[in-house]
C-alpha cells in the first residue's frame, strides 16, 4: 500500500468512514471528539439542547395556559414571548413589540378613563424599576375596537446578580365580570333610588298628615273660639238684657207674681253663670289680652284655686303675643304642664318661667322639685287618652318653629321647655272687628251723670231702661267701643262710666287708662260678664274705682254706681 | 446467515471506542451486548477503549468521535459511529465484506 497513493478502495473505505462520521454527527448520537490535543466531550452542547427543549415544553405550556401571557426582555421592552391566549384576548393574530416605545398600539385605560402611558402599564414597570402588579384592572380597547377588561399581574426575573433580565405579564379577560358587576350596582342604585323615593313619598305624606292635624287642631281652636265669643258676646249679654229687663218689670206686677219673676231671672242668672263657664272652658276671657304676664296671672290663680298648686312666675320681659290662636295654644300647653305637675310630680308648688332667649325666641319654662317621673310613659299614656296632650304640643311646636325639651330625674323633679318664636306666625297682627255706629243720648243733667260704654246692644238697652227708672242717674251717653269712650268720655266729662272690659279696638283697661289721664275726677266703674279676680286688677290697676258683674241684680249695679257719687 | 456462518466462522474481533461514562458512550455498550446476545451466534472478541484514559490509540484507527465500533477482524475493518441503536444498520455494516 502506497501512503503516497492510496488505493481506490482506501478512498471508498474513507468515504464510507467520512459519511459514517457525518451520518453520527448528523444523527447527534455521539459524546465526544477525538484530535491530536485530546478528547472534547459534547456535554455542553447536550445541556444547551436540553434547555432548549425544556424551554420548548416550557413555551408549550404557556401556550396552553387560559390565561395570556407575555415575557418581555428588559429593559428594551421587546416582547420574547406572547402566548396564545395573549393574542385572542386583544383580539389578534399575535402580539409583538420591538420596545416599549411600541407597547401604543396596545390601548390601555383607567377606570376613570384616562389612557395608560407606555411607561404606566405593569409590563414597563416590572421590567423598568421590578415592580410587582397585582391584579391590575385595566379596561383594553381590543383590535376590533371594542372594549374590554383584563386583570393584570405582573413580576420580574432577575439574573443571579438581581438585575431584571425580564419581566412577565399574566392577565386574563374580565370582561363579563365587570359587566355582571356594573349590572350589580346599576340594580342597587336603581334599588336604592327606589327606596329613597318610598322614603320622600312617606316623608310627603308625614308632612301632608303633619299639616292636616295641624289644619284639625287650628279648626277646632277657631271653632271653640267662634263658640265662645258667640256665647259671650251674643247669648250672655242677651241673657244680660233679659235679667235688667225683667228685674224692671218685677217692681210692676203683682205681688204672686213677683215671686215668678225672680225666679225667672234667678234661672237667667243660673244661665248666665252656666254659658260664663262654658265660655272659659271654651276660650278663656284671660286670652283677650295680649300681655303673657295676665295669662300666666290668671293661670297661677287658677291652679291654686282648683288644684292647690301655688305657681311661682318669673318673667324676664313684658312679653306680649299678638296672635290669639298662639296665646291660646301658650295657654293650653302652660296648663298642660302645670296639670302633668298635679298628676304626676306630687307637690303643691311649680315654677313658671318666661323669657326671651338670645336668638329671639320665647322660652317658658315649667319645674318642680317633685317626684320626678319617666317622660316617655307619660307621653304614650297622654297620646292615647288626651285631647291635647304633649304630643299635640310637641306637633303644634313644630308647625310654629318651636320646640319642646322635658327633663325629668325621679325624685328630683321635672323641667320642662317650650321654645317657640316671637315672629313668624305668632306674631300676626290680628285684625279688628269692625266698628258700628254709636247713639248719643242726652240726658237732663240731673244727678249723676252717667256715660255706659259696652259694645252690647242688648246690655246697653237693658240698663237704658233702668236708668230712665231712677231719678238720681241721669244717662248722658253711650259709646260701643273703648275708642268711643275716650271721645264721648271727652267731650260729655260723666260723674261716673260704667266701662265693659272686652271690647274691639280699645278694651275696657286701655280706655279706663286713658280717660283717667285726662281726666281723673271721672268715676270709672268696670263691667264684665268675667267676675274673677285678674280681670278686677287689671282695671283697678288701670284706675277704675269699682268692678261689678254684669250678672249682679240691677239693684246692687245702682248701688255701685250711687257709692262713687261725688270726685273720685 | 449460514453463508455468512462460513465467511465469519472465525468470529469477530470488535474495539469499542467511548469516552467515560458519557450517555451515548454507555447506550453503545448496552446496544452492542444486546446485539451480540441476540443475534451474532459466532465466537466473538470485544477489547473497550476509553478516549478519556488513552486517545493515541483512536487516532491511530481514525477515530475522532466516540461512541465508534470498529471491526477489527475478519477484515476489512468497518467502523460505525454513535450509539448503536439502529440494529439493521449495525448488522448491515458487520457483515460488511471486503
Amino acid at each position: 500500500m502506497n501512503p503516497e497513493k492510496p488505493t481506490y478502495e482506501e478512498l471508498e473505505s474513507r468515504l464510507t468512514e467520512a459519511e459514517a462520521t457525518l451520518d453520527a454527527l448528523r444523527n447527534e448520537r455521539i459524546d465526544a471528539v477525538v484530535g491530536k490535543e485530546g478528547v472534547y466531550l459534547l456535554r455542553l452542547q447536550e445541556t444547551e439542547k436540553a434547555l432548549q427543549r425544556e424551554r420548548a415544553r416550557l413555551e408549550a405550556v404557556l401556550q396552553q395556559l387560559p390565561e395570556g401571557v407575555i415575557i418581555a426582555e428588559a429593559p428594551s421592552g421587546r416582547l420574547i414571548l406572547a402566548n396564545v391566549q395573549a393574542a385572542k384576548i386583544w383580539g389578534r393574530s399575535s402580539l409583538s413589540s420591538k420596545g416599549i416605545e411600541d407597547y401604543a398600539q396596545y390601548k390601555m385605560y383607567y377606570p376613570d378613563g384616562r389612557e395608560y402611558r407606555v411607561h404606566e402599564r405593569p409590563v414597563t414597570r416590572t421590567i423598568t424599576a421590578g415592580e410587582v402588579v397585582e391584579d391590575e384592572e385595566i379596561q383594553f380597547q381590543r383590535a376590533g375596537g371594542s372594549l374590554g377588561w383584563i386583570s393584570v399581574s405582573s413580576a420580574p426575573i432577575r439574573d443571579e446578580k438581581g438585575d431584571v433580565v425580564s419581566g412577565v405579564v399574566t392577565f386574563s379577560d374580565i370582561t363579563e365580570r365587570k359587566q355582571m358587576e356594573k349590572a350589580l350596582r346599576d340594580y342597587q342604585a336603581e334599588l336604592e333610588s327606589r327606596v329613597q323615593e318610598r322614603t320622600a313619598d312617606l316623608e310627603r305624606l308625614t308632612v301632608q298628615l303633619r299639616g292636616l292635624t295641624m289644619q284639625l287642631m287650628l279648626n277646632e281652636s277657631i271653632e271653640r273660639d267662634r263658640i265662645a265669643r258667640l256665647l259671650h258676646d251674643e247669648l250672655q249679654q242677651l241673657l244680660v238684657g233679659a235679667k235688667i229687663q225683667l228685674e224692671l218689670i218685677s217692681e210692676n206686677v203683682a205681688p204672686r207674681q213677683q215671686d215668678v219673676v225672680a225666679k225667672s231671672v234667678e234661672l237667667i242668672v243660673n244661665c248666665i253663670r252656666m254659658s260664663r263657664s262654658l265660655t272659659e272652658e271654651l276660650a278663656p276671657q284671660v286670652l283677650t289680652g295680649e300681655d303673657m304676664g295676665g295669662i300666666v296671672k290668671w293661670l297661677s290663680d287658677f291652679m291654686k284655686k282648683t288644684h292647690n298648686l301655688t305657681v311661682k312666675t318669673r318673667m324676664d320681659h313684658d312679653i306680649r303675643i299678638h296672635n290669639r290662636d298662639v296665646r291660646l295654644f301658650i295657654y293650653q300647653s302652660l296648663r298642660e304642664l302645670l296639670f302633668n305637675v298635679v298628676k304626676h310630680a306630687h307637690t303643691h308648688t311649680a315654677t313658671v318661667r318666661l323669657k326671651k332667649n338670645p336668638a329671639g325666641h320665647m322660652e317658658i319654662t315649667v319645674s318642680d322639685q317633685g317626684d320626678g317621673f319617666d317622660t316617655a310613659r307619660v307621653t304614650r299614656e297622654q297620646d292615647s287618652g288626651s285631647k291635647f296632650g304633649l304630643f299635640s304640643m310637641r306637633e303644634r311646636l313644630s308647625f310654629l318653629g318651636g320646640a319642646m325639651e322635658m327633663e325629668s330625674v325621679p325624685g328630683k323633679g321635672t323641667a320642662c321647655t317650650v321654645t317657640m318664636p316671637l315672629t313668624g306666625r305668632g306674631s300676626v297682627e290680628e285684625t279688628g272687628e269692625p266698628v258700628s255706629e254709636n247713639h248719643l243720648f242726652e240726658g237732663d243733667g240731673a244727678g249723676i251723670r252717667l256715660l255706659v260704654v259696652d259694645d252690647h246692644q242688648a246690655v246697653r238697652d237693658g240698663l237704658t231702661a233702668l236708668f230712665q227708672k231712677v231719678p238720681d242717674i241721669t244717662l248722658v251717653g253711650e259709646a260701643e267701643t273703648g275708642k268711643q269712650g275716650i271721645e264721648k268720655a271727652l267731650a260729655l266729662i260723666p260723674d261716673v262710666i260704667l266701662m265693659d272690659i272686652n271690647m274691639p279696638e280699645t278694651n275696657g283697661i286701655e280706655a279706663t287708662r286713658t280717660i283717667r289721664a285726662s281726666l281723673p275726677e271721672v268715676r270709672i266703674i268696670g263691667l264684665s260678664m268675667d267676675n274673677g279676680q285678674t280681670m278686677k286688677d287689671a282695671m283697678m290697676a288701670a284706675g277704675a274705682v269699682d268692678f261689678i258683674s254684669k250678672d249682679s241684680s240691677t239693684q246692687e249695679i245702682l248701688t255701685t254706681i250711687r257709692n262713687h257719687d261725688g270726685p273720685g | 446467515m449460514s453463508s455468512q456462518a462460513n465467511s465469519y466462522g472465525k468470529g469477530f474481533v470488535f474495539r469499542l471506542f467511548v469516552a467515560g461514562n458519557e450517555p451515548h458512550s454507555q447506550a453503545a455498550q448496552a446496544n452492542l451486548k444486546k446485539l451480540c446476545e441476540s443475534c451474532l451466534n459466532i465466537p466473538l472478541e470485544i477489547e473497550i477503549v476509553d478516549v478519556l484514559e488513552s486517545h493515541e490509540l483512536a487516532l491511530k484507527y481514525r477515530i475522532f468521535l466516540t461512541p465508534a465500533l470498529i471491526r477489527v477482524t475478519p477484515e476489512p475493518q468497518v467502523t460505525i459511529f454513535g450509539d448503536l441503536s439502529d440494529q439493521q444498520k449495525v448488522i448491515k455494516a458487520l457483515y460488511t465484506e471486503g
